[in-house]
């Protein structure tokens, strides 16, 4: 009992700081970046400002949501036997993405400063596609703040020690599978961002190609979702030791193998989308080929998840 | 909390009296149903392009729109095989448009994409796989097809046909999980409105259902159908091309 009264304030505590931390250390960084390019180009000052504004609003949303967790789990004390785990599974289902996302976010923000520092007057287009970039990141600490709300509703009816840790096997897939995902999101946003300053004529075909690779650099967390969902639901039995040690091994097994697949997925697109914006003429033939290689890098993904997906079916 | 299940819930099990009851052999009714209606919306499609290209040319868009597909679909295929053959554009430019509209035909109320069942995008995957085996045959001769497997050593056998296998399940499983996925967030976002008429008011007005749907359905399900086609050419191009190769690098220093 007193175990789960520490954990019970202890990740109230920690959710809301570890995404405080990682949000304001970000927001130091795209506030840095903003003075420094105002210094360079004092006419393009209400543009920045502007941009920077944007932007910190967009970081702030994981920062937000561990508010949200606090004070939702503040709101009903919890009373419950079998509490620790799943309050250890939000834990890692908004604080791992969400301290990501807050410092993964700033890069991009900051890139595009200085872009409009650079292109002053083609400051609305390159807002436009900082916004679309910088909230793909945030997609995976949504998916984590969903899937926390349902192991919140389900720590109730949880009434033996394998329940309690199938719903942190739930948390820990959300949350370390979405590692991965922000960090290439973040990489190709700021090249995204980067690049559109560089060349503002291939701005149609950088924001057509973001589209793409952006669902491609995802797939990975969708997969994480589905494996957190199937864990949600699977019908466990009352004190089998052995199907909580496998429903952890699958989140595990899902969430490692995201990680490296859709970081150099993000890389790759990121240096494909940099040779869009140098020659435009090939958009093509680059853009076929990097879908191609973000293909194949998928499939690792693809593998951890599918063995996943057959250690659910087995219990 | 709603319930998914990788494999279907109304299952009928046509080989049971020959013992097969695991859910491999099982038939889901309502994927066969929304697999007929595609192929019945494909079948009137088809019939409407040919009448639309009997027209002139000037006074119809559809003709247009179905010419323009096809002339880049051509250029896709030539450019990666190298060389157009018409029975691989054929087959890649099918696996598209069925694909694509599996994908979206869950537009239609009541109906089921029949890409969320694990054993359609399986079946997909092995009809790409057989098709690339049997065009690597025919393209390379049986005895240097089976030599391919002893490269680079004869150590290297069953890591090949580990590799070889493998490109089914990164294939299959890429469709059926993005568009499983779908199917399990815009569920969980109509289990969440449907409480009462008002949050059903507030989810129409707000624009959350539309932005779903046009997501996860349209775009989501048009990038994979796309994904599905472009690996399946690019498994065929490696092994198809092999022998073309020495022929096409002289093309190419010409063209230099």
């Amino acid at each position: 009992m007193i175990i789960t009264t520490i954990l019970y304030f202890g990740t109230i505590a920690a959710v809301v700081a570890i995404t405080s931390i990682a949000v304001g250390l970000g927001e130091s960084l795209i506030s840095k970046e903003a003075i420094k390019c105002i210094d360079i180009q004092p006419s393009s000052r209400t543009e920045i400002n502007k941009t920077m504004l944007l932007g910190v609003a967009l970081a702030e949303t994981s920062a937000i949501i561990g508010l949200v967790i606090g004070v939702i789990l503040i709101s009903k004390g919890l009373n419950y036997p079998y509490a620790g785990l799943p309050l250890l599974g939000i834990f890692l289902a908004v604080g791992l993405p969400g301290f990501t996302a807050g410092l993964a976010s700033a890069k991009p923000i900051a890139m595009a400063c200085q872009s409009i520092m650079r292109q002053p007057f083609f400051s609305n287009k390159i807002i436009n596609i900082m916004l679309i970039t910088a909230s793909f990141i945030q997609t995976p600490v949504i998916f984590g703040f969903i899937i926390s709300l349902f192991i919140y509703y389900q720590i109730p009816f949880c009434t033996n020690f394998t329940q309690s840790i199938a719903l942190f096997a739930s948390g820990l897939s959300i949350g370390i599978g979405g590692i991965g995902s922000i960090i290439g999101l973040s990489q190709y946003a700021t090249e995204a961002c980067a690049s559109v300053g560089y060349n503002r004529n291939a701005y149609f075909r950088v924001i057509t190609f973001t589209f793409i690779s952006q669902a491609l650099v995802e797939t990975p967390v969708i997969f994480a979702l589905i494996i957190s969902l199937l864990i949600l639901n699977t019908n466990i039995p009352i004190d089998s030791f052995a199907t909580g040690v496998a429903v952890t091994a699958a989140a595990l097994c899902t969430a490692i193998s995201n990680i490296s697949a859709s970081i150099s997925s993000g890389k790759t697109a990121a240096s494909a989308c940099r040779q869009i914006t140098l020659k435009p003429e090939l958009y093509s033939t680059l853009s076929k080929a990097c879908l191609v290689a973000q293909g194949m890098l998928d499939s690792f993904a693809i593998y951890g998840w599918a063995i996943a997906l057959f250690i659910l079916l087995k219990h | 909390m709603a319930h998914f299940a990788v494999f279907k819930e109304d299952i009928a099990y046509p080989f049971a009296q020959f013992g097969l009851t695991s859910p491999f052999w099982g038939v889901n009714l309502q994927t066969i149903t929304a697999t007929w209606i595609v192929l019945l919306i494909l079948i009137i499609l088809s019939i409407a392009t040919q009448l639309a290209l009997k027209k002139s040319e000037s006074e119809n868009a559809f003709g247009f729109i179905i010419i323009s597909f096809v002339d880049n679909f051509k250029n896709l295929v030539d450019q990666t095989l190298g060389l157009f053959h018409f029975r691989h554009f054929t087959f890649v430019a099918s696996l598209f448009l069925f694909i694509l509209t599996c994908n979206l035909v869950s537009i239609i109320p009541g109906l089921e994409e029949p890409t969320s069942d694990i054993l359609t995008t399986l079946a997909l995957g092995i009809t790409a796989f057989v098709y690339t085996q049997y065009s690597s045959i025919a393209a390379n001769g049986l005895s240097s097809y089976l030599k391919g497997y002893l490269k680079p050593f004869f150590v290297m056998l069953p890591l090949n046909i580990i590799s070889n296998l493998a490109t089914v399940i990164s294939i299959s499983f890429r469709l059926f999980g993005n568009i499983f996925g779908g199917l399990v967030i815009s569920n969980l976002w109509y289990r969440a409105i449907s409480y009462s008429f008002i949050t059903e008011l507030i989810g129409i007005l707000s624009g959350i259902n539309l932005t779903i749907t046009l997501f996860f359905v349209l775009f989501e399900g048009f990038i994979q159908a796309f994904v599905f086609a472009m690996l399946s050419l690019t498994y065929l191009s490696l092994e198809v091309r092999a022998e073309e190769s020495e022929n096409h690098t002289a093309e190419g220093k010409k063209i230099s």
